[in-house]
């Protein structure tokens, strides 16, 4: 109890750095997140708000993702070696 | 008329017991339930159910023995100020004594530690100097050690502390009135005294409040059977934390400094009269963490004393969160400037920290999603999920080309593309770099090639800013996208070298779909 609690006032100086830090991150995060970036610089987003879009934009990729590796390993299934070659080439680089 | 006759003699033997009955049914009342409570712990509710009327209260306080100096306080509270200790002492021992008269031992061990502190502090003059982690079990701890007598009744109250803290916080929504009759008689109290007692009575509060609890407790006993058993350990929690405040304040007053400390922190609360219960509990906690802190500046501001609060609280959150309803439904009960400040302070509080919470609680989820992230610090943490975003998109964008290049079939890679692999795919790759720069070459480029509408979508939500590329002649690049429906391959050459080493870079991070992935890579 007394250990934790000395620690967090010890910290307590460098807590405000890192607070600012998180702060800056969470703006580039917002920045990254097609639905709030427009809104960046009128009204302030909380950073809850910004670290659940986030997640579900997160997590839109993922989907999206798995569904353009379905597709393309189909099309590189059926498709002739040139072009397959070609993508292979472009998704290994 | 025999009939008429009795009936009238009832009624007026009825009147006049009617005139008669004002004081005494109240004492018959207050010693039946004295009687009970000698006998069994339901009396005790009734009891503290018939405190209000001053005279009940007068014979209770005489057959306790003590006079009727203890119980007046209860309704004459500024009246009479040195009683706290006496008061705590009859409420708390006198059902101890006589529910449990085997442990008469304990409770004789106890008083002789009250009455002697001077004994009490060559026993904690060493804890002091021995601070550890967990101050008030070290002192317990030595005590026994050193006290082998009392140790049993002081493990008592350790055991039951943390009931003793629950049950404490649990009543005090309905404490509203009674704590703050306790912290106004004690102002008298510790203006008066001796300053080596001021934190005496000082640290007593808790008990004294805990005395309140009691009888609250024993209100409520009569809807809950339960709880009697509950209601004694607290009760003997009471004296034995009295105790503990004791032991508290001889330790302070064996180290100078820390009893300054000590000092400062009581009547920093005992000026705070709006705290009340909450500035008990801390007050006490907060003495107990001086002993220990020494770093702990002398001159705490109420805001610093807040923030000791929400310290403490966080280790114990579900006292705090009770608590926390506490202070908040307390907070009518007391006036003045200090109380509204304190109140906003504290709502303040509550509402940062739910909104921490809310904010953790969300960095866990976002941790969740990013792989291979086992990073504590909140800052890396944002960091990689940045990082992991940025390439989760850029990701996107390629596959969605890359499958855009296939959608249509009549949209065939130029005779001449074949010839040159690597700068169709130093172009693909480039395209979805620094797409936004040209965005009405987009749809130019997006119209005449027909891409797949995935691909135009993740092409919009690529930022030059973001991946932290120069402005390519955008116009090039997305002539050169557009080149490929229309079969011609000028300009690609210019930004073909800045887009793959760029693309290097930024590709690396993406082994999400490490199937997919491993398809591709097995297949070229």
């Amino acid at each position: 109890m007394s250990g934790r609690r000395s620690r967090s006032r010890q910290s307590s100086g460098t807590s405000r750095i890192s607070e600012d830090q998180i702060n800056d991150l969470i703006i580039k995060l917002q920045q990254l997140l097609p639905e709030l970036r427009d809104s960046r610089r009128s009204d302030k987003v909380s950073a809850a708000r910004v670290l659940q879009d986030t997640c579900n934009y997160i997590r839109n990729l993922h989907r999206e993702v798995d569904d353009l590796s379905e597709r393309l390993s189909e099309l590189l299934a059926n498709s002739d070696t040139a072009q397959a070659a070609l993508i292979r080439s472009l998704l290994t680089q | 008329m025999p009939l008429f006759e009795l009936f009238r003699l009832t009624k007026a033997k009825l009147e006049s017991a009617q005139d008669r009955n004002p004081s005494p049914p109240v004492d018959e009342v207050v010693e039946l339930v004295w009687e009970n409570g000698q006998i069994s712990t339901q009396s005790q509710s009734s009891r503290s159910r018939n405190i209000p009327p001053p005279q009940a209260n007068s014979s209770r306080a005489r057959e306790i023995g003590n006079g009727s100096k203890t119980t007046m306080v209860d309704e004459i509270p500024m009246s009479v100020p040195s009683l706290m200790t006496g008061l705590s002492q009859d409420d708390d021992f006198v059902p101890w004594l006589n529910h449990h008269p085997s442990l008469d031992g304990y409770c004789s061990d106890f008083l002789r530690d009250v009455s002697s502190p001077v004994t009490v502090n060559e026993q904690e003059s060493d804890m002091a100097v021995n601070q550890t982690a967990f101050p008030l079990f070290q002192r317990r701890k030595d005590g026994n050690e050193s006290a082998p007598a009392a140790s049993s009744s002081q493990y008592n109250g350790f055991q039951s502390h943390s009931l003793y803290g629950s049950d404490r916080a649990r009543d005090l929504p309905s404490q509203q009135t009674n704590p703050d009759r306790f912290t106004q008689t004690q102002e008298p109290l510790i203006t008066s005294n001796k300053p080596s007692l001021v934190n005496f009575s000082h640290f007593l509060r808790p008990a004294t409040f805990a005395k309140t609890t009691n009888n609250n407790l024993h209100d409520t006993k009569e809807k809950s059977p339960q709880s009697p058993p509950n209601v004694f350990q607290t009760r003997v929690l009471g004296a034995k934390d009295s105790e503990d405040k004791v032991l508290n304040e001889s330790v302070a007053s064996a180290t100078p400094k820390d009893n300054q400390k000590a000092c400062l922190i009581s009547e920093d609360s005992c000026r705070k009269d709006q705290e009340s219960e909450k500035a008990v509990v801390c007050s006490s906690v907060g003495s107990g963490n001086s002993l220990d802190g020494p770093s702990e500046s002398p001159s705490l501001s109420l805001k610093r004393k807040h923030s000791n609060i929400q310290d403490i609280d966080c280790h114990s959150e579900d006292v705090e969160e009770e608590s926390g309803d506490g202070r908040k439904e307390a907070g009518p009960s007391r006036t003045g400037l200090g109380s509204k400040r304190s109140r906003s302070a504290e709502v303040h509080n509550l509402s940062e920290r739910r909104r921490r919470d809310r904010i953790n609680e969300k960095m866990r989820a976002l941790q969740e999603l990013i792989p291979n992230c086992n990073k504590v610090d909140k800052a890396s943490m944002l960091d990689e999920a940045i990082e992991y975003l940025k390439s989760l998109q850029l990701q996107v964008q390629i596959m969605s080309m890359a499958s855009g290049y296939y959608l249509p079939p009549a949209v065939m890679f130029p005779p001449g593309m074949g010839h040159y692999p690597a700068a169709a795919a130093a172009m693909a790759m480039g395209m979805g770099m620094p797409y936004a720069m040209g965005l009405p070459d987009l749809s130019r480029g997006g119209s005449s090639v027909n891409h797949g509408p995935q691909f135009q979508v993740s092409g919009m939500q690529q930022q030059p800013v973001a991946m932290g590329i120069p402005r390519v002649s955008g116009g090039g690049i997305f002539a050169g996208s557009s080149t490929i429906g229309n079969g011609s391959t000028r300009d690609l050459s210019g930004s073909k070298d800045q887009t793959t080493t760029n693309n290097n870079s930024n590709l690396k991070p993406i082994k999400r779909k490490q199937g997919s992935s491993d398809q591709f890579c097995g297949s070229s």
